[in-house]
């Protein structure tokens, strides 16, 4: 059973300049014992602001918001890559993720090979990686570019690839970053009735995009987020009332 | 089951760099006997050494050293390389460690070729002790995954590191036991007792050469298994979580 519940969630992180980066700044401050605080190096974000929110089976999100607004900061909490400071993350089921195109992906490497790879480091077996190679090898239509190396690949291509990994082992949560943009007419059909199958398996879909013609035709709730506050909205855009 | 598809991420990542390539990993044996056979004849030379007991004990410390060296080397720029996957896949960090010392293992097990050439063409006699190499090499393995963690986290956070183990590594190399041979030092090169990696070299070479290694040198390594593997918790406990904002 699939769940995601966010509750009064709080993300901050520190970005270290190139000077706060080095060991010698740190030195230098324990030889002057310290008093000289470099705190104009080290900016705090707040990426999340007290975000609460419930999914459950069948909830297809569309994240929306402007850049930086704090959508793929949100996306990596929910896959847990990101620990939050404050409030508490339940999140049940088999998570999947589809983040920056080529993640995972060893160039020299065949289409083939590269499947095992990211199946292993989903954390199937190698046998279990070696049998998701048909079902991939037909959703992705890649025929014989499979056998040459990933370097090859458009970006078209490899989002083909790294989608059909990501799903073939159905995964309960799937999370993807805005990536529809490098697939063509015919794969973005081919993701749609993918995702709509996830979903009516009892699965939970969140997507952040611009694109509101999609977020229209995959989601069913929407999300906003504004300077890493997040509220609820209508498909016209509107408050929704919870 | 993540120790299993770490080893077999860093064979592919062993077979992808050596793609297109004639002979593929067989580069690493090659390197290295090129390495032990040039050093052999001009230290053997210079030394005043026997070939028959110098070449052996200088190829299983290069060997040993270069796993080492390279641990240590790479270590602070493990998670900086991998920084793709740990910002897109929730994954034991350790697992990135694992991938890359497995990488090492592969490596040292290639080089292992030059071990068993070396050891039949000298005649060096192959004993029951012999077979205590075997602890010794996995002691020293446990050794490297701890000393790689706590690098790979410090590395993460503080970039110089990267710079600082490269610069000092060839310092190590002088006061660890890799060409001359610790039985045949003058009293004031003791100093390379200080150094722990002597021992990690040791551990695994004296059974080899057919002596058994001492108790020092074991509780020696044992104790830097222990403490190093503490601290490597501890700072994975505290800093584990920072890590995807850092890389």
């Amino acid at each position: 059973m699939a769940e995601i519940i966010f509750d009064d969630v709080t993300l901050r992180y520190s970005i270290y300049s190139s000077n706060a980066m080095s060991l010698r700044s740190h030195l230098v401050k324990i030889a002057t014992g310290g008093n000289i605080d470099h705190v104009g190096n080290k900016t705090i974000i707040t990426a999340l602001k007290n975000v609460s929110f419930k999914l459950t089976k069948g909830d297809s999100v569309g994240i929306i918001g402007h850049n930086g607004a704090g959508k793929s900061t949100l996306l990596r909490t929910i896959a847990g890559i990101y620990q939050p400071q404050s409030g508490t993350i339940t999140c049940t089921g088999k998570i999947a993720t589809v983040f920056e195109i080529g993640a995972g992906l060893e160039p020299e490497l065949s289409g083939y090979d590269n499947i095992i790879n990211l199946g292993m480091i989903m954390g199937l077996t190698y046998k279990e990686a070696k049998a998701i190679i048909p079902a991939i090898e037909e959703f992705t239509e890649l025929g014989d570019f499979l056998q040459l190396p990933v370097r090859t690949y458009s970006s078209g291509m490899t989002m083909r690839l790294m989608f059909a990994v990501a799903t073939s082992i159905t995964p309960e949560i799937l999370l993807i970053d805005e990536m529809f943009a490098t697939g063509d007419e015919g794969f973005k059909e081919k993701c749609l009735s993918r995702i709509k199958e996830l979903i009516a398996t009892a699965h939970i879909f969140v997507f952040a995009s611009h694109d509101q013609h999609l977020i229209e035709t995959y989601c069913n709730r929407i999300f906003r987020l504004e300077h890493g506050s997040l509220e609820e909205v209508t498909l016209k855009g509107e408050k929704h009332d919870i | 089951m993540f120790l299993k598809n770490a080893f077999y991420l860093a064979w592919m990542d062993t077979r992808a760099r050596y793609k297109k390539t004639l002979i593929g990993p067989l580069w690493l044996t090659i390197t290295n006997l090129i390495g032990v056979f040039g050093l052999s004849i001009v230290w053997a030379n210079l030394l005043n050494e026997d070939l028959s007991s110098f070449v052996p004990s200088l190829s299983v410390g290069m060997i040993i050293w270069q796993i080492i060296a390279v641990a240590i080397g790479e270590g602070p720029s493990v998670f900086r390389w991998q920084s793709l996957m740990i910002r897109n896949v929730s994954i034991p960090i350790w697992f990135f460690v694992a991938r890359a010392l497995s990488r090492q293992v592969i490596n040292l097990i290639h080089n292992f070729l030059i071990v068993i050439g070396v050891v039949w063409y000298f005649n060096v006699p192959v004993q029951i002790e012999t077979l205590l190499f075997i602890p010794g090499v996995l002691l020293v393995i446990f050794n490297l995954f701890w000393i790689t963690y706590v690098l790979a986290l410090l590395g993460a956070r503080f970039r110089d590191l990267e710079y600082l183990t490269t610069a000092v590594l060839p310092l190590l190399f002088f006061i660890s036991p890799v060409i001359f041979r610790p039985d045949r030092l003058p009293i004031n090169m003791e100093i390379i007792w200080l150094n722990p990696l002597s021992y990690f070299i040791e551990v695994v070479r004296a059974p080899i050469l057919g002596k058994i290694p001492d108790h020092q040198t074991y509780i020696v390594v044992v104790a830097l298994l222990v403490t190093g593997s503490i601290t490597a918790y501890y700072m994975h406990k505290i800093y584990s979580k920072r890590l995807a904002f850092w890389v």
